[in-house]
């Protein structure tokens, strides 16, 4: 049977429940590009590296006693809750906005869903719904809609009563949070509403039954013209996306801004250092190329100063004192030896000995077949050289946030300078160490490349504990090295931060 | 899981979520797709562009409207993002509008014809008409979307329902021919 029907009639009841599966390469596509760019986003942090690294921020504090916990601070806090009574609140108008197209088809289900995410204060509203899905009549619709109208009364009379119990601020955001919830309602009714037929069965009651609701009534008054149901609430969807992303954007900018007043951080720190050697060397003498080599440890400290370029990267500086030292073990210290100042084999070559030290020969346990030495002899005579080093390090590097929760993560990169300032030779046999001269090959000025992790603890906004592992490769340091000797550091830095 | 933890998951750009997100929308996106382009292929690859920009949004969104509708809202510009300034149109004027009834029962033409003649609608007028007709914008809205007067949108519109109604009458016709 033809009928005449209007031409848009005939798109929109043939196209209106359509849905077609895209083929499977569709989402391969997607994923691999939402993939890449993600990756992209990334790749900009080596950027910041460039544009960072002519700045260098050199700070030095000393007396680090006033640091004041300040507790008083809850502003963010504040925010949070606001956005939660806030979806709470629109999540209310959700139901309405879902409800009204559907008619009643709207199960129990989606429905009870939408009401769990209501905070633990609204109970009452879900306990509404709950007996309104449960009355199976055929007026099940209108009292629907009733309900609905009338829950934002409810809540206003719930949050009167949270007000009086509690403090003025959530008096503050809830009646913020009804402010919010009229305004859209009012969207909602004096829009472009065209359902017509959809209102009229309910706007009667709503006027009779609700009297509270100045809002309503003013809507259910406004005459409902057009007959373009589809038209109905997506608009009013729209505005409230435009309005929410605004909203963020303002919650985001003070955020931020307050961010933006605390950039500065100043860190005392404290580590135990590592010194070693990769690979096979000696920065004293090609004969002890092959002698075990013993790290020591010691210790670093010093106070550094970062700033934070934005939320995630922060340039830092600082000053720290270093002090690193080996020794190479397995050497015979032979005193008065008649060895020719000729042969250098068994000098010392980067070690300027002091006077009184002058006669004493070290040679390497390598250059002799054991066969030759009784224990008990090489037992006195086998001991080590000792290098002591320290230095004034000055590092710059670069601090990436990974997580800034309670307990924070984040990768650091950078540099440091190196100025010596201790240079100290030992030889240690039996226990007894004595001071023989300083190493003439170590400049006075050298780098290290260095890469850590770094973990804070928040104790309050303001300060935190840190702990930061930094692998620390020495470039630089010595000069006229034999073998492999490739020197670097490991320090655990702990110590705390204040942000000011 | 549900819609609030999934959107969430996307968030941190859970591969598993976006995967499950997306078997809960393409189809219906898709649809949307297929009345916005001119092709199928183009329409694959708008809904693309469309998951792809939601996904990277999808942090802007607060659960305050329906996620339905912004993802539709999403989609649907990026759609008119992709046929923006392509064309030029003629503006016919009103009077000249036939009436756009038409004398036909829902059974005699498939959703495929309907969409196959939409998608070979001139990009514009296949705008207008699916936002006016289909997806309930108004004129000021569609006007401002596209950024032409109202005027302009009303002759689009008319001269959309006019290319449709031809193009059913004479499929209607041939139909006839081969059915005698």
């Amino acid at each position: 049977m033809s009928d005449k029907k209007h031409i848009d009639r005939l798109f929109q009841e043939k196209l209106k429940d359509f849905e077609q599966s895209p083929d499977d390469f569709v989402w391969k596509n997607i994923k691999s590009k939402v993939h890449l760019d993600n990756k992209k986003e990334r790749k900009l942090f080596p950027l910041w590296f460039r544009l960072t690294a002519v700045a260098a921020v050199l700070l030095l504090f000393l007396g680090l006693g006033g640091y004041i916990f300040n507790k008083s601070n809850r502003v963010p806090n504040k925010q949070v809750s606001v956005e939660s009574n806030n979806t709470g609140v629109n999540d209310v108008i959700q139901n309405t906005e879902k409800i009204i197209p559907q008619d009643s088809d709207l199960s129990k289900k989606s429905s009870e869903n939408e009401v769990s995410k209501l905070t633990t204060t609204h109970h009452n509203n879900k306990q509404q719904l709950k007996t309104i899905n449960k009355t199976p009549s055929p007026e099940k619709n209108n009292t629907i809609e009733t309900q609905l109208y009338q829950d934002p009364s409810a809540l206003v009379a719930e949050q009167s009563n949270v007000s009086t119990d509690n403090n003025d601020g959530i008096k503050d955001r809830l009646t913020y949070a009804t402010e919010k919830n009229s305004t859209i309602k009012n969207k909602i009714n004096t829009g472009d509403i065209k359902s017509k037929e959809l209102f009229n069965n309910s706007s009667q009651k709503v006027v009779s039954e609700t009297n509270n609701s100045d809002v309503l009534n003013n809507s259910i008054d406004t005459p409902l013209e057009t007959d373009n149901p589809l038209i109905d609430l997506n608009e009013v969807t729209d505005e409230a996306i435009v309005e929410n992303s605004l909203e963020e954007e303002d919650s985001e900018d003070k955020k931020k801004k307050k961010e933006i007043l605390n950039r500065w951080k100043i860190a005392p720190s404290i580590a135990p250092v590592y010194f070693n050697t990769l690979g096979t060397g000696s920065s004293i003498h090609e004969q002890f190329n092959k002698n075990a080599k013993t790290g020591d440890v010691n210790i670093s400290y010093g106070v550094r100063g970062s700033y934070a370029l934005n939320t995630k990267l922060s340039i830092r500086s600082g000053v720290s004192r270093v002090t690193l030292g080996y020794s190479t073990d397995d050497v015979f210290v032979l005193n008065n030896v008649t060895a020719t100042p000729a042969d250098d084999r068994f000098l010392l070559r980067n070690v300027a000995l002091k006077e009184e030290s002058k006669d004493i020969s070290f040679i390497s346990v390598e250059e002799f077949n054991f066969a030759q030495i009784p224990s008990v002899i090489s037992n006195q005579i086998i001991g080590s050289i000792d290098q002591k080093l320290g230095f004034i390090e000055i590092p710059v590097e670069l601090e990436y946030e990974l997580s800034r929760e309670k307990l924070g993560l984040r990768v650091l990169g950078g540099f440091s300078a190196l100025f010596l300032n201790e240079n100290e030779v030992y030889s240690s046999l039996n226990g007894e160490t004595l001071l023989i001269g300083r190493a003439t090959n170590i400049n006075k000025t050298s780098f290290t490349a260095n890469f850590g992790v770094g973990m804070d603890f928040r104790l309050s906004e303001k300060i935190k504990l840190n702990l930061e592992p930094t692998f620390k490769y020495q470039i630089n340091t010595f000069n006229n090295t034999s073998g492999e000797f490739k020197p670097y550091f490991i320090g655990i830095y702990s110590g705390f931060s204040y942000k000011f | 899981m549900s819609l609030d933890q999934l959107i969430q998951k996307c968030r941190q750009n859970d591969t598993k979520a976006q995967s499950e997100l997306y078997k809960l929308y393409s189809s219906k996106l898709f649809a949307l797709c297929l009345k916005y382009c001119r092709s199928r292929a183009e329409a694959e690859d708008n809904l693309q562009d469309s998951f792809v920009t939601i996904f990277k949004k999808i942090s802007q969104y607060k659960h305050k409207g329906s996620f339905e509708g912004w993802l539709k809202r999403i989609t649907i510009n990026t759609a008119l993002q992709r046929y923006r300034n392509k064309g030029i149109y003629e503006i016919i004027n009103e009077e000249h509008i036939e009436d756009t009834s038409i004398d036909i029962d829902n059974d005699e033409v498939s959703i495929d014809f309907l969409l196959t003649i939409i998608q070979k609608l001139p990009d514009r007028y296949r705008m207008v008409f699916n936002l006016y007709a289909l997806d309930g914008y108004s004129h000021k809205e569609i006007a401002a979307m596209l950024d032409i007067t109202t005027g302009t949108t009303k002759s689009n519109l008319a001269r959309a329902r006019m290319i449709l109604k031809d193009k059913i009458i004479t499929y209607k016709a041939r139909l006839n021919s081969q059915l005698l």
